[in-house]
């Protein structure tokens, strides 16, 4: 076994590692730092893999905004909300769970593994240069240079539906904008919840 | 030597375990995080089988991963907006207490 071989299996233990506890996580902060782990495991595949470019953008978008996203909704959230008694104690449950969908998902994919592995038995050699920032420029701005411009569009348009989701006042709140503030005040209260919801 | 197969295997447990994550956790949070941990697997796959062909082909298996990560972000960012204003609702960010439109 090489030392590829072996950063491999790591890096894809440590990948799992990261999925289940995100799963089994009862913490939201536990589970956005394994998330971060997840993430890194990805990175350090995709180097594996010959795509050093993909592996330093993984970081950069996922770890380095995603996840700091997810951090700062976490933070604003009143999680003292969450700290109701589940009906499943502890972690063993959720672990318990993980490993059962793994094993499902294992059984699910074998003939889909078992005919890769028929087809493609190795990996062959790859190109100087395959994976590389150049190579990744060559492809998207010459080939792709249109789909790169919606994805700006398409980014543009999260960030303005984000912002308008987040500047919506809602009645219900106290000291919220009125309509006199130019605060935008929706429909009214919520219907009550459903009947016989608590089962 | 690690080969595409074990690429598309670790691929497809990783996928079945954010799958687990976005349907047994009440957590919305927990839910959205589950969805990127689907995304990274399918990408996974995808570089794993861009690896596989290591030719302009497999360069624009790698563009389509880049693309999707962008996508990604914004599917993060517009879904946590309209968490919050979930969450601006019901005071929670309990799935189970999100259930104003039932019957």
């Amino acid at each position: 076994m090489s030392a590829a071989d072996l950063l491999f299996v790591l890096a894809s233990l440590a990948a799992v590692a990261g999925a289940v506890g995100v799963v089994a996580s009862k913490n939201p902060v536990h589970a956005a730092i394994s998330l971060m782990g997840f993430f890194l495991a990805l990175s350090g595949l995709y180097v594996l893999l010959k795509a050093p470019f993909l592996a330093a953008v993984q970081v950069i978008v996922y770890v380095g905004a995603i996840l700091v996203l997810f951090l700062f909704v976490i933070m604003l959230l009143d999680l003292r909300a969450l700290d109701r008694a589940p009906r499943l104690t502890g972690a063993l449950p959720y672990v318990l769970a993980v490993v059962l969908v793994a094993l499902v998902g294992v059984l699910a994919l074998w003939p889909v593994v078992g005919g890769v592995a028929r087809a493609h038995p190795s990996f062959g050699p790859a190109p100087e240069g395959f994976g590389s920032t150049r190579a990744m420029a060559e492809v998207a701005y010459r080939r792709h240079a249109l789909a790169l411009e919606i994805v700006s569009v398409l980014l543009l348009a999260g960030i303005v539906g984000a912002v308008a989701l987040a500047k919506r006042r809602f009645p219900d709140e106290e000291g919220e904008a009125t309509e006199e503030e130019g605060g935008d005040v929706r429909g009214g209260p919520l219907p009550p919840r459903h009947e016989g919801a608590e089962h | 030597m690690f080969t595409p197969a074990h690429c598309v295997l670790l691929s497809g447990v990783l996928f079945a375990v954010g799958a687990l994550g976005v349907v047994a956790r009440r957590n919305l949070i927990v839910v959205l995080m589950s969805v990127e941990i689907m995304l990274g697997a399918a990408s996974l796959a995808l570089v794993a089988f861009a690896r596989l062909r290591a030719d302009s082909t497999g360069m624009e298996a790698q563009a389509l991963v880049f693309f999707t990560m962008a996508v990604s972000a914004a599917e993060a960012a517009v879904g946590l907006a309209i968490l919050m204003s979930l969450y601006r609702q019901i005071r929670t960010v309990d799935s189970d207490q999100a259930d104003r439109m039932r019957g």
